[in-house]
């Protein structure tokens, strides 16, 4: 069940009205219930698989619970670290190191061999994820372990279930206990207001741009650097319109139902280095990296010294990043993507502190300003270049991509079908605009008004703008696909 | 209680907003629809209900742009309609067929295929020209979401039927018409990569795709019901400015359509020699200009007459037309 269906609409307003309705000791089973359905909307039989996660979590978590010792607990957390990560590994990278290990063997003329490709069920890196957190956070003593009823309704709660935002157990659990008796106004309205703008990025925006992309990614040889470069820019914009889209509508659904969310995004494309950048884009994920790869590699090389040296912390960055990638998927291209990344971080804090130091003897205020949308266009121009690895099929075509940028820039610009090329520059305008009222500090709940009928003019506004100029084909979010 | 009453408040007033835009909108669509300079949409109205050629052209762009009827009932002594609208599938080509034959029976149908039809997944998305019809005519909402009553039941709302269609609907009121100037040689503007110049640029290049099951279906479906209604079908494919390959699936389930249909022919002018690399015939590289038209639809009519002849020394079924 897609987020941007009809059939989720009506899903999720049945699954609301009947939660509200519901006595409160049958709340939480009912969620699980909706959950479970949710999931088998796809594919009945990886519920299975859900299942698996759940119970590979909470028998951790009770095992954890249950011992003293230090060193037994760290087994544990190996053991389950590799329980839960192995449905993820076989889906995810058996296909990949298959055609490895086939291309390779068929160098040397010994055998040819094909595995049979798997189908990835959807959601799988996310939940996976979610759950490893909740054993680690136990582990250290960040959350309580929890009966298998609630650690099925932490793991599966079907709002984040198929592309998060990733879930942290000391946030959200204790949202399970304490909950509203019945949906207050403003609970209503900016649930409401952000499934409309979720939806409205996705279907207006990301949808759109999709065509453009896809036309000229599908035929590299055939288009200019200029098309290529208005290409990769608007896939960076898609893919952020995409992802922030499903997020805004995953935090809304939730947000009805009386839950919070972590905000994945913060006008990513509006930050001013890498490092922020990567502070506001698919912020479940990152902090994930952080707080459970990076932090922990962090402290074990720093040992009984202050400080890393800038050279150790950044191969560090680079290794986390690289993960990060293989997570997006099992590909050189996410590889390189998750390289360049990390580079970009590692070296970027020395070039900073020039920058700042130029900046600082800056008085003249547009002069400041210049070098703040300097600072902006810079950080956009490296993560387009970053999302050009991301979109393209291998890495020969993203050289190809890069190449034609390069030296053959001007050699005219596609524009494909008008009518789709408008709506893309539209789009475009339309995100931007959104970007820079919230980062100027404006109602991040948009749709809320003054009155009553200003609310529900802009409410209708969008509902319009989205039957009009929205994609309505219920194409799947990208990053189902992770 | 003042919570809930609020919400309910809203909600009430939202769809008070949407009812009143609905009408609203529905007003711009008509208005739209019969102010529109182009004339498209009285060129589609008398496609679908109230042409009686006695040759009807159906296709897309390729074949708005190429079948010029005034050459074809000259040549012929038939009268002639040329039904192709841009950008439209297989969806628009069956209903089309289904209006046409529920008021008459053509003598010739020419429908023209694109190489690659039958390679392409059915998109319904795409069928913009039939969408602002659908209000006024429920039969047609079946080509637009054959699989849901319950989007069929939407198209009752001029927003939804009128979904990414508003760009079209505007185009349509300042775009002055096929006629309108003589850069474009009264051809219809198509923008792109191959729009100029054409010898500049590398050509298309087609991969040998699979045939799609569904899309074939439709297409067997097409074929069969003129074939039953017993129209002569010629099914053309137009020269491209170049191409690398000279056969496709398309073309392969064309050539078994010949073979097994008497009244189905097949005009294959993909990779003529006498269209090929001529930039003085295309506006763009799939599309022909008005020179390269007339040629084609000659060529075409040239053809219609040949079996007119060959028929006429067998029986004398069309006589009295030539």
């Amino acid at each position: 069940m897609l987020f941007n269906s009809l059939l989720y609409i009506v899903f999720l307003s049945v699954c609301v009205i009947l939660y509200y309705a519901l006595p409160d000791r049958l709340k939480n089973p009912f969620l699980i219930v909706s959950s479970f359905y949710f999931y088998a909307n796809w594919k009945p039989i990886f519920c299975l698989l859900l299942a698996y996660i759940i119970l590979v979590a909470w028998f951790s978590v009770k095992w954890i619970s249950g011992t003293s010792r230090m060193k037994k607990k760290k087994r544990i957390v190996a053991w389950s670290a590799s329980l839960l990560l192995l449905p993820l590994v076989t889906f995810k990278y058996l296909n990949f190191l298959s055609a490895q290990l086939e291309a390779m063997i068929s160098t040397f003329h010994i055998v040819s061999f094909h595995l049979p490709d798997l189908f990835m069920p959807i959601g799988i890196s996310f939940f996976s994820f979610q759950a490893l957190g909740y054993v680690i956070d136990v582990y250290r003593g960040d959350a309580k372990p929890q009966s298998l009823y609630k650690t099925t309704l932490f793991i599966s709660f079907f709002p984040q279930l198929s592309a998060g935002p990733i879930g942290r157990a000391p946030q959200l659990l204790p949202q399970f206990e304490q909950r509203n008796k019945c949906m207050s106004y403003d609970q209503f309205i900016t649930g409401v207001s952000k499934i409309l703008i979720g939806w409205f990025k996705k279907a207006f925006i990301a949808d759109r741009l999709i065509v453009y992309v896809g036309n000229v990614y599908g035929n590299i040889e055939l288009h200019s650097g200029l098309s290529l470069s208005l290409a990769s820019i608007f896939f960076a914009l898609q893919l952020y319109c995409d992802f922030s889209g499903y997020s805004d509508m995953a935090v809304g659904s939730a947000k009805l139902l009386g839950f919070r969310l972590t905000e994945n995004f913060r006008q990513p494309y509006l930050a001013t280095s890498v490092r922020f950048f990567w502070s506001r884009w698919h912020v479940s994920l990152t902090s994930w990296f952080r707080d459970y790869l990076y932090v922990p590699i962090y402290k074990s090389w720093l040992g009984d010294r202050k400080k890393l040296s800038m050279t150790v912390s950044g191969i560090l960055t680079i290794f986390v990043f690289a993960v990060s990638g293989m997570w997006h998927g099992a590909g050189w291209t996410f590889i390189v993507w998750g390289l360049l990344n990390g580079l970009f971080l590692a070296v970027e804090p020395p070039l900073l502190k020039r920058w700042f130091t130029v900046e600082s003897k800056v008085k003249n205020r547009v002069f400041q300003s210049f070098l703040y949308v300097a600072k902006i266009l810079i950080t956009f121009t490296m993560m387009t270049f970053c999302f050009i690895f991301f979109r393209a099929e291998n890495l020969h075509d993203a050289f190809l991509i890069l190449k034609k940028i390069l030296f053959h820039f001007t050699e005219g610009i596609y524009i494909g079908d008008t009518a789709i090329f408008f709506y893309s520059v539209l789009s475009v305008l339309a995100i931007f605009a959104l970007d820079i009222h919230m980062e100027r500090g404006g109602n991040p709940v948009i749709l809320r008004g003054k009155n009553l009928f200003v609310t529900a003019l802009r409410i209708s506004s969008i509902i319009v703008i989205i039957l009009l100029f929205g994609v309505l084909d219920q194409s799947q979010f990208i990053y189902f696909q992770f | 209680m003042k919570e809930i009453k609020k919400t309910m408040m809203l909600v009430l007033l939202v769809i008070i907003l949407l009812a009143i835009t609905e009408i609203g909108f529905n007003f711009f669509v008509q208005y739209s629809l019969k102010y529109q300079s182009s004339g498209g949409y009285y060129k589609l109205l008398h496609t679908l209900y109230s042409t009686e050629a006695e040759v009807i052209g159906v296709g897309s762009s390729v074949a708005e742009v190429t079948l010029n009827p005034s050459i074809m009932a000259d040549s012929l002594g038939l009268t002639c309609w040329n039904g192709g609208r841009g950008s439209q599938l297989i969806q628009y080509f069956l209903c089309v067929q289904e209006k046409v034959l529920e008021r008459y029976k053509p003598d010739f149908v020419i429908q023209f295929m694109q190489p690659h039809d039958l390679e392409s997944p059915l998109t319904y998305d795409s069928i913009r020209q039939l969408k602002p019809l659908t209000k006024q005519d429920k039969s047609i909402r079946k080509y637009l979401y054959p699989e849901s009553p319950f989007q069929q039941f939407l198209l009752n709302s001029s927003l939804w039927a009128n979904n990414s269609n508003i760009f079209y609907l505007m185009y349509a009121l300042i775009n002055r018409g096929p006629n309108r100037g003589n850069d474009t040689c009264g051809q219809k503007p198509i923008y792109g990569t191959y729009r100029s110049p054409l010898s500049d640029v590398a050509p298309i290049v087609y991969s040998m795709n699979e045939i799609v099951p569904d899309t074939a279906t439709q297409f067997d479906k097409l074929v069969k019901t003129y074939v039953d209604s017993g129209c002569e079908l010629f099914i053309v494919i137009c020269p491209y400015f170049e191409t690398d390959c000279l056969n496709s699936p398309t073309i392969e389930w064309i050539y078994e359509q010949e073979r097994n249909y008497p009244n189905v022919h097949f005009l294959n002018y993909w990779n003529d020699p006498r269209y090929i690399g001529k930039r003085e015939y295309y506006y763009d590289f799939i599309h022909l200009n008005n020179i390269g038209a007339d040629l084609l639809t000659r060529d075409i009519a040239h053809e219609i007459m040949n079996f007119i002849r060959e028929s006429n020394k067998k029986t004398s079924r069309f006589g009295g037309v030539i």
